[in-house]
């Protein structure tokens, strides 16, 4: 996995599971090096009036620790989930519902913003909400003799000089998310965003292995008629 | 019985239709066509002069009419389907009732046959009385009358004798793609219990049961009956059977030489399942 990378960037092996959690519509496990963390999603389901939409669905996001209490640092992931779930979710399909997200952070040992991202796509594509496209979170850290070094153990963060978290979607390419902490210049920012779009590609790609084995072990998908074959490409309606 | 026994791994017991073909499996983003002529459907959105998938799943087409299917979908209701569901709230002059659908259902109390003279306008002391007839936690059996159009929520209705209020029984919640549709949900087993097929993937079983008649005690008996149809029910949707009335019969014949707890075993469910789909394919033969 991830083999077509060039040579400086490195990252560490990555894994899923999928649909985990018995009670949820969708749930993902996304592990990279000892980073893991799981997520669980119910919706769309009722809401309460006071928080209803008439127009499109609500998200709430919670985001639990690895250990203690809530953090300030909590409430931002939450945010930061919010917003990208925002950003790709047809909300507009599900008018005056809600989809609840719990981000359970398990283990964590860097990159865990990157982590939380991937595992969230992974649940919601497993929860089957209508998205406009997938999308990856890649982290990187740039240290201090200026190299980038990519999905940094919590070791390489805390001795690097700045830290950067991107996420991309694959229907255009784009970048939908920023994060970054600590010190660089323009230049040395366009580099870690230009190079991480390699990781994203890799991680689609990712993606949609851990979706086909899926799909093919689920019985109620088994059931369905025979969908039309790879390769028949649709150029021409009947 | 091993309480403890070594992983095991399922095997497929339906014969799946497309399974030596490769599948055109897409995720959410990806083109599907770029021919703007096909019609959109479930899973599919027009972006960028393209339609794109917006689930992951396999694309299906029917003439012009492209879709996505994917794995997990909730219920979508449709008018004329019998639904299981529990009330979750008491409103004015409706209930909420959860049919594992988007939204919670609606069901309204002029639609709902009230003990006495069959059919009558429904008056403030009627409305008092909401919570004597059906209240949170009750689980009701009723038919789906309207699909919301914009939102999808269903509106139910009970305008019949056999919907209504559910006594005493076990629900089950399985997948809806797994309830064949057949004009009888409601069936009365000769094995004296009553199983509920609600298209919504809420299955209910219970002893037989009448809306006039006070309900007899339960017997030991019946509790085992009703217990090993759960669980023989619980094996055909773990391996993914569909459910209708002589499956369910033909897997509880098969399903008399173990124990009941005995079918909680993976082994055991695999062989059940296996058995009654075999059997139900010489039938249709």
């Amino acid at each position: 996995m991830l083999g077509t990378l060039e040579n400086s960037i490195r990252v560490r092996p990555i894994s899923s599971e999928l649909s985990i959690l018995g009670n949820c519509d969708g749930s993902a496990r996304v592990k990279q090096g000892n980073s893991s963390v799981m997520v669980g999603i119910w919706g769309p389901v009722e809401v309460k009036q006071s928080k209803e939409d008439p127009e499109k669905c609500v998200i709430e996001t919670t985001v639990k620790g690895a250990t203690g209490q809530g953090s300030p640092l909590d409430k931002m992931y939450e945010e930061a989930v919010r917003q990208t779930c925002e950003q790709v979710v047809i909300t507009s399909a599900h008018p005056r519902t809600c989809i609840q997200v719990i981000v359970q952070v398990e283990s964590e040992d860097g990159a865990i913003l990157a982590v939380m991202k991937n595992a969230l796509c992974l649940a919601l594509m497993d929860a089957g909400l209508p998205m406009r496209s997938m999308f990856a979170g890649v982290s990187c850290a740039q240290q201090e003799n200026e190299e980038l070094m990519w999905d940094p153990t919590a070791e390489e963060e805390e001795e690097s000089t700045a830290q950067y978290t991107f996420v991309y979607e694959n229907s255009r390419n784009n970048v939908i998310y920023v994060h970054c902490t600590g010190e660089s210049t323009v230049e040395q920012y366009m580099l870690a965003l230009q190079k991480s779009r390699q990781v994203a590609t890799e991680v689609f790609g990712f993606y949609r292995e851990s979706f086909e084995k899926l799909l093919r072990k689920d019985v109620k998908f088994q059931m369905l008629l025979p969908p039309i074959i790879k390769g028949e490409i649709l150029e021409e309606p009947e | 019985m091993d309480i403890v026994r070594a992983p095991y791994k399922r095997t497929r017991v339906i014969a799946s239709q497309g399974e030596d073909l490769e599948q055109h499996i897409v995720t959410p983003g990806d083109v599907i066509t770029q021919n703007l002529d096909f019609m959109k459907s479930h899973g599919t959105a027009l972006s960028h002069d393209h339609i794109c998938a917006t689930v992951a799943g396999a694309v299906y087409k029917v003439d012009k009419l492209v879709s996505v299917k994917g794995v997990n979908n909730r219920y979508r209701g449709e008018i004329g389907d019998v639904v299981v569901g529990r009330i979750t709230e008491v409103q004015q002059k409706k209930w909420k009732v959860d049919a594992g659908s988007r939204l919670d259902s609606q069901l309204q109390l002029t639609s709902v046959y009230l003990p006495g003279n069959i059919s009558r306008r429904k008056t403030l002391n009627d409305e008092l009385m909401m919570r004597e007839y059906f209240t949170e936690g009750d689980l009701v059996v009723a038919e789906v009358a309207d699909v919301g159009n914009v939102d999808g929520m269903l509106k139910l209705h009970m305008r019949s004798n056999k919907y209504g209020k559910l006594p005493e029984g076990v629900l089950i919640k399985v997948p809806s793609v797994l309830i064949k549709r057949s004009k009888l949900h409601f069936h009365r087993l000769p094995c004296n219990a009553t199983v509920i097929l609600g298209n919504n993937g809420f299955v209910w079983v219970g002893p037989h049961f009448s809306p006039d008649q006070p309900i007899e005690p339960f017997t030991l008996n019946s509790r085992e009956t009703i217990a090993r149809l759960c669980n023989v029910i619980k094996a055909l949707a773990a391996y993914g059977v569909q459910l209708f009335d002589t499956i369910i019969l033909t897997a509880y014949d098969i399903s008399m030489k173990y124990k009941v707890k005995e079918l909680l075993n993976a082994e055991v469910m695999e062989h059940v399942a296996q058995e009654s789909y075999e059997h139900s394919l010489h039938q249709n033969l």
